[in-house]
């Protein structure tokens, strides 16, 4: 068993590593990302202009739109890029269960949209004139984008086996990943209107049950998706 | 009782879409033997290697790889296998030892550092072993992909068209490997377009015509 675990853990920290190594050097979905964050984050601050009142408001639904496309991209690039490499067979030729495969993936998407929205933070609390350094927001982003790396890693494998990749990512992915925004966007006013995590806690649980739900439904369906 | 053969395919069909590829194929590979298995373009023998390589799953028949059901256990069979395909498999932004060790972990190799210099001696690579693997011609990616198998020292090799894009010291790399395969009971079944640049270390010939298997004359 113990042996079993070393195996796996092995398997999924060589697949993050070689992500996260390949991305280092080519910086091919870091840099695209973190610019059309920015950039969005700049149209929404001269489009919108809102007075201070409104703002508050508003400010909670555009960081997490940012958020959501910018992380759109990222998990999208996941799978594709062995596509475009032409390196899937090699992954799917591993001597493991294939949803060890998708972990490792799932966790070098994960940690690439965390920062990237890590460095957005500070740009967007000069636009919209909100903190979003707290602990109840870090504990958020954490588990929400959890979420979003899920969703969007095991959609990016669906698309490597389909023609209309370009279409089918966000038609699957945008509708399965409301229950995130609901939740991630419900949080981000109550935390702006300085509530803590006593009052948060009702959203952020939800948020956990929608990670764990998916991420073993996404385990369990990543060798039918792959497969031929 | 002990299975003879290391590979069984039994009456194995595979269609894409509405398209037969292949039709209730049936042969057996022995340990250490080596088969050819010819045929025209869209004759199915990719996709049969594919399928000994639980690649893609086939629509009916069974398949058994050294005992191993592929429907059941494909992780078991995956482990055996070292599979040289049209793609050499490689990341183009890592370099060629990063490509190995990435290969390495993957496949669970143990001990690969100690295997890894003599490996890219001995297809020719150790000049190159710094070198991004985007920046090499294909004939040595193909040579990355034979370290790669090297290292994994499997016990079934499947070869599609392994000579293509290899010159004359790479042909006789591949022969090599072939040659180390049987001596340790291991099986090979390689496709190719060229018959006698691997006629040599062939042991049987078998003919895949419209995705039926027929004995080569």
């Amino acid at each position: 068993m113990i042996e079993s675990l070393k195996i796996i853990s092995a398997v999924i920290i060589a697949i993050l590593k070689k992500d996260l190594l390949q991305e280092k050097r080519t910086k091919e979905t870091f840099i695209p990302i973190l610019i059309f964050g920015m950039l969005i984050i700049l149209i929404f601050g001269f489009a919108v202009n809102p007075s201070p009142a409104v703002l508050v408001s508003i400010a909670p639904g555009l960081v997490w739109v940012v958020f959501v496309l910018a992380g759109f991209l990222a998990a999208n690039r996941s799978l594709v890029i062995e596509m475009q490499e032409e390196t899937i067979d090699l992954l799917l030729l591993a001597p493991v269960s294939r949803e060890f495969i998708y972990y490792g993936k799932l966790l070098a998407t994960y940690l690439l949209m965390l920062f990237v929205e890590l460095l957005m933070l500070p740009v967007l609390g000069i636009f919209f004139e909100i903190n979003l350094f707290t602990i109840e927001f870090a504990l958020l982003l954490i588990i929400a984008t959890f979420g979003l790396a899920v969703v969007g890693t095991l959609l990016s494998a669906i698309s490597v086996n389909t023609k209309a990749r370009e279409v089918m990512l966000p038609i699957l992915f945008f509708p399965m990943i409301i229950p995130i925004i609901i939740c991630a966007v419900a949080s981000t006013e109550l935390i702006l209107g300085g509530s803590g995590l006593g009052d948060i806690r009702g959203w952020l649980q939800m948020l956990l049950i929608f990670d764990i739900v998916f991420f073993v439904l996404a385990g369990l369906c990543f060798d039918f998706i792959l497969e031929e | 009782m002990v299975n003879p053969d290391m590979i069984l395919a039994s009456g194995i069909s595979k269609s894409f879409a509405k398209q037969r590829v292949l039709v209730d194929v049936s042969f057996s590979v022995a340990p250490g033997e080596c088969i050819q298995l010819l045929g025209d373009n869209g004759s199915g023998k990719t996709t049969l290697l594919r399928a000994l390589a639980t690649l893609i799953s086939v629509d009916q028949g069974s398949l058994v790889i050294d005992g191993y059901d592929s429907q059941k256990d494909k992780t078991c069979i995956r482990g055996k296998i070292g599979f040289l395909g049209h793609q050499p498999l490689v990341y183009s932004n890592l370099t060629v030892s990063e490509n190995l060790n990435f290969s390495a972990s993957l496949f669970q190799i143990v001990n690969y550092r100690i295997k890894l210099s003599e490996v890219l001696d001995r297809v020719g690579l150790a000049d190159f072993r710094d070198k991004r693997a985007g920046m090499l011609s294909h004939g040595l990616m193909k040579r990355l992909s034979m370290a790669r198998i090297l290292l994994q020292e499997p016990e079934i090799l499947l070869l599609d068209e392994p000579e293509t894009g290899l010159d004359n010291q790479g042909v006789s790399m591949l022969q090599e490997l072939v040659n180390a395969n049987k001596l340790r009971g291991g099986s090979t079944v390689m496709t190719t377009h060229n018959p006698e640049s691997t006629r040599s270390i062939a042991d049987r010939v078998l003919m895949l015509t419209g995705g039926k298997i027929t004995p080569a004359s």
